[in-house]
């Protein structure tokens, strides 16, 4: 009971956090919404109305995890305020719990919001039943991201950590062929594609969303629990790294 | 030498080393905080005072030697439930109210204070739905304060709890440090004004380059290190000097070493021997102050 208060505390307090910070806020709502409006509404590309929605998702959902997780973990580190926290009796895996549900909840609201722009103005048609199954792989495919972002923080310092977060951000993005499609990109890059998570997480919201696809569901799931996988040894190596030598 | 304190002892470092990498922080120490005493770590900027801290909060392993807090491993929850803490951190999140601030921490523990009177202790009354990052420096140093003092624990550890702070917020803090104790309660604090220490601890154990150079009541240290400043040029290192039992601390302005010590005599019987060649030989008596600037600007080189 005890231990439920803390995390639920935690939870919220971590997303009151978030949700007063202009930069987060900004960063990681406005922008894929305007994006979208921008470049799914105003400017209609020549692909179904989904495919855009699915793409902006995506890249709202990436962003969040990334910020959310990776540059807060970083800052926080830097400043001792993870010191601080570890040191007191709070439990250990509440902190990065909280910061999971908080990225968790901000890619729902961002995923949401966009399913109401689509609907309204974007053309998109679909049936209730399969936007809640678009929305829910969207929302689960933000953990792979989550743990890139854990990965950003434990590797990079305060400083290092957003950009090095924007370096992997923008170009995974393009190189996964969520800004251009895939079959359009140049060959170098659609080679490295399939390599990279923003395409698996599309490949599966795009079966989600009833659209064509390669029904190869298990392999892109395989693909991001592999990544995730590899992103979470990477952060435990720094990290352990990191006590070692604080 | 825990063992003299029996079960009295609630927090020990016994010969505890610590490296980072070709730097060692820590280098044999003992030490004890016994049950309702304030215990002082002085000394300068890199003496080894909060890898001393946080050895004993588990946040780092020692390279060798024994570490335990109320008898028990620090990364314990049982324990860390009985310690509370207040780093050098430099931010809290900015974007949190002091109130949620002191509601996350009281959270943490068995049996917090009251929300209120953590808020008064900090001396933060009025500023409960301040923004962290609205607060000045000084608040903010009170409210981490605060978030040490919060879960009422047996154990309290203020690392430079009065950095950044006025005069006044100064003796604050003291008076509740000097409270807590009074009730039985054990805290350990480190510091490099030699002052702090004096009006709040029972007892003081100085620390230089990652040994305890002194120890003992504030009178018997003040007494120790008031000792001699002695001054000569000689082919002995500072690093040589350091290993003369006495030598508090020791440096080379490059012509003429200066070794501060509480046992003039018996290092200079020592340091004649070890140089035939010393001459412009100097013993003065070293006032306060000076003998710990001497203590500080040696660790420092």
């Amino acid at each position: 009971m005890k231990t439920l208060t803390i995390y639920a505390r935690e939870q919220k307090l971590e997303f009151l956090r978030m949700m007063r910070s202009p930069m987060y806020a900004a960063l990681t709502l406005f922008f894929p919404t305007l994006l979208y409006t921008l470049f799914g509404l105003m400017v209609r590309p020549p692909v179904p109305p989904v495919v855009t929605l699915v793409a902006w998702s995506c890249y709202g959902v990436m962003g969040a995890s990334l910020f959310g997780f990776g540059v807060s973990v970083a800052v926080e580190r830097g400043m001792g305020w993870m010191e601080l926290k570890q040191a007191s009796p709070m439990p250990p895996a509440a902190y990065l719990a909280a910061k999971l549900g908080a990225c968790l909840i901000f890619s729902a609201i961002i995923v949401l919001m966009l399913n109401a722009l689509g609907l309204a103005a974007g053309g998109v048609r679909l049936s209730p039943l399969r936007l809640l199954e678009l929305d829910i792989v969207m929302v689960l495919c933000a953990l792979p991201f989550c743990a890139m972002g854990l990965m950003v923080g434990y590797v990079g310092s305060p400083t290092s950590a957003p950009a090095l977060a924007n370096i992997l951000y923008l170009p995974m993005a393009f190189a996964s062929g969520l800004l251009i499609p895939v079959e359009a990109l140049p060959r170098a890059i659609r080679v490295v594609a399939p390599f990279l998570p923003p395409y698996h997480m599309s490949r599966l919201a795009h079966g989600a969303a009833g659209l064509a696809w390669d029904g190869r569901g298990l392999v892109h799931a395989s693909a991001l629990l592999v990544f995730t996988a590899v992103c979470l040894a990477i952060a435990a190596f720094a990290h352990r790294r990191g006590t070692e030598n604080a | 030498m825990e063992n003299d304190k029996g079960k009295d002892t609630v927090a020990a470092l016994g010969g505890v080393s610590k490296r980072y990498g070709k730097v060692e922080a820590l280098r044999g120490v003992d030490l004890g905080v016994v049950r309702g005493e304030v215990l002082a770590l002085l000394g300068p900027n890199g003496a080894g005072k909060t890898t001393a801290v946080k050895l004993l909060l588990g946040l780092l392993a020692a390279d060798a030697g024994t570490v335990s807090v109320f008898g028990g491993d620090p990364r314990q929850p049982a324990q860390r439930a009985r310690t509370g803490v207040m780093l050098q951190v430099g931010r809290v999140p900015d974007t949190l109210r002091v109130r949620e601030l002191v509601e996350m921490f009281s959270g943490y523990y068995p049996r917090p204070l009251p929300i209120a009177e953590t808020i008064a202790a900090a001396g933060l009354e009025g500023l409960e739905r301040r923004l962290f990052g609205q607060l000045s420096g000084g608040q903010k140093q009170r409210l981490l304060f605060g978030l040490a003092l919060c879960g009422d624990p047996d154990l309290l550890v203020l690392d430079e709890p009065t950095l950044g702070l006025d005069v006044e917020a100064r003796r604050a803090l003291w008076e509740r440090v000097r409270a807590v104790a009074q009730r039985g309660k054990s805290v350990l604090l480190t510091t490099h004004y030699l002052a702090e220490a004096d009006a709040l601890a029972h007892r003081i154990v100085v620390m230089s380059q990652g040994r305890i150079v002194a120890e003992g009541t504030p009178a018997e240290v003040k007494a120790g290190s008031a000792g001699k400043l002695v001054r000569c040029r000689s082919s002995v290192s500072p690093d040589e000097a350091r290993q003369i039992p006495g030598v508090a601390a020791a440096r080379h302005d490059g012509v003429v070493l200066e070794l501060t010590t509480g046992a003039a005599e018996d290092v200079l019987r020592h340091l004649l021997a070890r140089d035939a060649t010393l001459t412009d030989l100097e013993v003065s008596s070293a006032g306060l102050e000076q003998a710990f600037l001497a203590l500080t600007k040696g660790a420092s080189q």
